[in-house]
């Protein structure tokens, strides 16, 4: 199988190529820190020698740059977008450029790549799509609503993209984390008990691919801990500091 | 981020900025633009070798850089761990050639410290196996140092407890091995005499270790278990899925009191009933018996504890040992775990090892077992001995230069030459060669 993965020095990310590398999977991975995907690409090399790695130079923000890629890697089958970007809520909301990254890392860019692929893998009849959403995206709240609306827009491109693909043949995975312990966190403090290691994250996200789930929580829990978050009215939520 | 960290020990603990290195242009601007720095692995030594106001946190620095299994050298990043290398190398058929008692260190650690492993008269320590390594000095330069380039600094960067510089990434060789498992054989012995006979004999033995029941006194004053060890030869290079368990809350401190200590001791060694045992082992056990328990540095509760180290010259070895062991055993406070072993020549100018008896002891920390400790201190510099910076949390720099003299002269002199404005420093640095 021919994995690519967008957003590829994510924490998540390596530790999930390491799984697939360990099933000698080929990789492609695209991110903006391409000296980054070099060293990754050695490290995976040396520890799996039959496996073969590519790496790019990619900007989801950059809707421009994306043809040049899309003519490059032609066969792919699986893709994962990962590339994520958390920002700073009150500083987007006063900044445009602030809001708009959010917006386009998590959600404007993610539709725009994965369309192309989309269309690709409909047209031969198979594939895998895995999407990195986030359970900020199941309700909206104070805190970090804007990241949280990109996520709850691209979950639901997700659910969509899974209804238009299924007759298709094409697999589509939502992946809903709650905390994970990695870059994008790594100055805030996070209840140890509610947060998962990358290494969690990936095992449970590829037990997932392997059996063609449709939405994974990871935490596993969190799926109930979301379930009674959305139940709260919202004449309660709205007073609510979240 | 700032937070509270500590050592293995857990003592000292203080608050410090801990920076995770992920890339190497962030570190260089991060070298640049502080003073006060010290690199930490995975915090596995016991004491302060690894605190400062900047902490550079290699952990998650941990990349494969490339691997030649003809000669067997392996080149990574800094922050890999000898778990992750043993995983690698195992089902290739090679193993580390110098482990510590614990495979949760770094390959950046192992150098500081310059770990010695079972092996170290026959093979010596950590050094033996480094091909060479690229150090980041004061200045933020990036030298690449070899027995051949820039010998000085890679001489004295092993057992320099960081205090050299950053290092960034390594290439080190590793042995063929045709087994999982060692062929192990465990000799009772009644006292130190015997202990000592045992070493001597043998010597022949890659792996050797004695555990001490450092409670007896009198005539089995000495008393332990000689742990010898090969790799088998039967071809099974499989690694097993272990499961391993946390020590999950600090235990309060009275579970750790004289009497548990002491039935421990008797437990343990009349688990051997024999004289003599001999059984196939895996690695994991006959290596890393306490990696197994994660965090079991709890179990001594929140106050912590400290390791106490040393080596003796060999020929005065046994009687030092003996009077060293007789104050321990008089004091009733006995240590969890001793353990004894044998050093040959050390290579490396300014490391620990030196030929002769090391002896490695665990104390709860309270002020009745810091003064045991400073009595014994005494004793070793008596006897031409010396302590092992990775384990100490609580020496006093008079003792530490005394007992380093020389060597530490020397290694000042490189210090001064790759870190004039000492960039590098740690709390350890402060308190002993201030
Ligand atoms: C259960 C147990 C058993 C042990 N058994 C043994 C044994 O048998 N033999 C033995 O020799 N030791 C032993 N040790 C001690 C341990 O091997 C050493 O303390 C080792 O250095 C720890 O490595 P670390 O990666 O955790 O480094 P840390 O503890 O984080 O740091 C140790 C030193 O290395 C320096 N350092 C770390 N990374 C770098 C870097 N990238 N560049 C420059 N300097 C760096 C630090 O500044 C510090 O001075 C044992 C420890 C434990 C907990
Ligand atoms: N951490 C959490 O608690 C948490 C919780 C819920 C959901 N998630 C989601 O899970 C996914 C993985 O999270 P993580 O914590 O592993 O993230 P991370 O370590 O912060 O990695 C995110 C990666 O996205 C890449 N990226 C960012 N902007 C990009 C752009 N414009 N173009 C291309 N790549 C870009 C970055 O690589 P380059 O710098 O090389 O481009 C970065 O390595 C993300 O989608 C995140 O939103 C995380």
């Amino acid at each position: 199988m021919k994995v690519l993965v967008v957003g590829a020095n994510s924490d998540v990310s390596r530790e999930l190529l390491n799984l697939f590398a360990a099933e000698g999977d080929d990789l492609i991975l695209l991110s903006r820190d391409v000296e980054n995907l070099k060293l990754l690409k050695k490290d995976i090399e040396t520890r799996y020698e039959d496996v073969k790695v590519e790496v790019d130079y990619l900007d989801v923000t950059d809707k421009n740059s994306f043809n040049p890629i899309f003519d490059k890697f032609k066969e792919v089958d699986c893709l994962i977008y990962i590339a994520g970007y958390l920002g700073d809520n009150e500083r987007a909301l006063l900044d445009m450029e602030e809001a708009e990254k959010i917006l386009n890392t998590n959600f404007t860019g993610a539709v725009l790549f994965i369309n192309h692929f989309a269309m690709e893998f409909a047209k031969r009849g198979s594939g895998i799509i895995v999407g990195f959403s986030s359970v900020a995206g199941d309700r909206g709240k104070s805190s970090n609503f804007i990241y949280g609306s990109a996520k709850g827009g691209f979950s639901v491109y997700l659910q969509g993209l899974r209804n238009y693909l299924f007759k298709k043949g094409v697999k589509v995975l939502t992946v809903k984390p709650g905390f994970i312990a990695t870059k994008m966190t790594e100055n805030m403090v996070l209840p140890k008990a509610l947060t998962a290691s990358p290494q969690e994250v990936a095992k449970d996200v590829f037990r997932a691919i392997k059996k063609e789930k449709d939405i994974v929580y990871t935490k596993w829990f969190w799926k109930f801990i979301m379930l009674i978050i959305k139940l709260i009215p919202e004449r309660i939520f709205k007073k609510m500091n979240m | 981020m700032r937070r509270k960290i500590s050592g293995w020990g857990l003592y000292p603990e203080v608050e410090a900025e801990v920076f995770m290195v992920k890339k190497r242009d962030e570190l260089m601007e991060k070298i640049s633009s502080v003073q006060n720095i010290i690199a930490r692995g995975l915090g596995r030594s016991y004491g302060d070798s690894s605190l400062n106001d900047h902490v550079l946190d290699f952990s998650k620095y941990d990349f494969f850089l490339g691997f030649d299994s003809e000669k067997g050298i392996l080149k990574v990043t800094s922050g890999v761990t000898l778990d992750e290398i043993l995983r690698f190398a195992i089902p290739r058929g090679f193993f580390l050639k110098i482990t510590p008692g614990t495979k949760f260190v770094t390959v950046g650690g192992a150098i500081a410290s310059n770990v010695h492993g079972k092996n170290h008269h026959r093979e010596g320590s950590f050094s033996s196996c480094v091909k060479s390594f690229k150090i980041v000095v004061g200045d933020g330069e990036i030298l690449e140092c070899s027995r051949e380039k820039n010998s000085d600094l890679f001489w004295y960067t092993f057992g320099g407890m960081g205090l050299t510089g950053v290092i960034i990434e390594a290439e080190i060789e590793l042995k063929k091995i045709n087994s999982v498992k060692i062929d192990y054989r465990g000799i009772k012995a009644e006292n130190l005499d015997e202990v000592f006979k045992l070493f001597e004999e043998n010597a022949n033995y890659t792996y050797s270790v004695a555990w001490i029941d450092c409670l007896k006194g009198g005539k089995s004053l000495g008393r332990s278990i000689l742990m010898l060890g090969e790799h088998a030869d039967d071809g099974n290079l499989t690694l097993m899925d272990k499961k391993e368990i946390a020590v999950p809350f600090f235990f309060p401190s009275f579970v750790l009191n004289k009497m548990t200590v002491k039935a421990f001791n008797t437990l343990y060694y009349s688990k051997q009933i024999g004289k003599y045992s001999e059984k196939k082992m895996d690695f994991d056990k006959f290596f890393y018996p306490l990696d197994s328990i994660l965090e079991w540095n709890k179990m001594y509760g929140r106050r912590g504890f400290f390791q106490y180290q040393f080596v003796l010259p060999e020929d005065r070895s046994f009687d030092g040992l003996k009077e060293i062991l007789e104050e321990i055993s008089g004091s009733g406070y006995g240590s969890f775990l001793a353990v004894l072993k044998l050093f040959g020549e050390e290579e490396a100018p300014f490391s620990f090892p030196m030929k002769g008896y090391t002896l490695a002891l665990d104390f709860p920390l309270s002020e009745e077992t810091l003064q045991l400790a400073e009595k014994l201190d005494k004793i070793v510099l008596k006897y031409g001995g010396r302590h092992y910076l990775s384990k100490d949390s609580r020496m006093s720099g008079d003792i530490f230069k005394e007992e380093y003299g020389e060597s530490m002269k020397f290694f000042l002199k490189v210090k001064e030459r790759y870190d004039p404005g000492e960039k590098f420093s740690s709390i350890q640095w402060r308190r002993l060669f201030k």
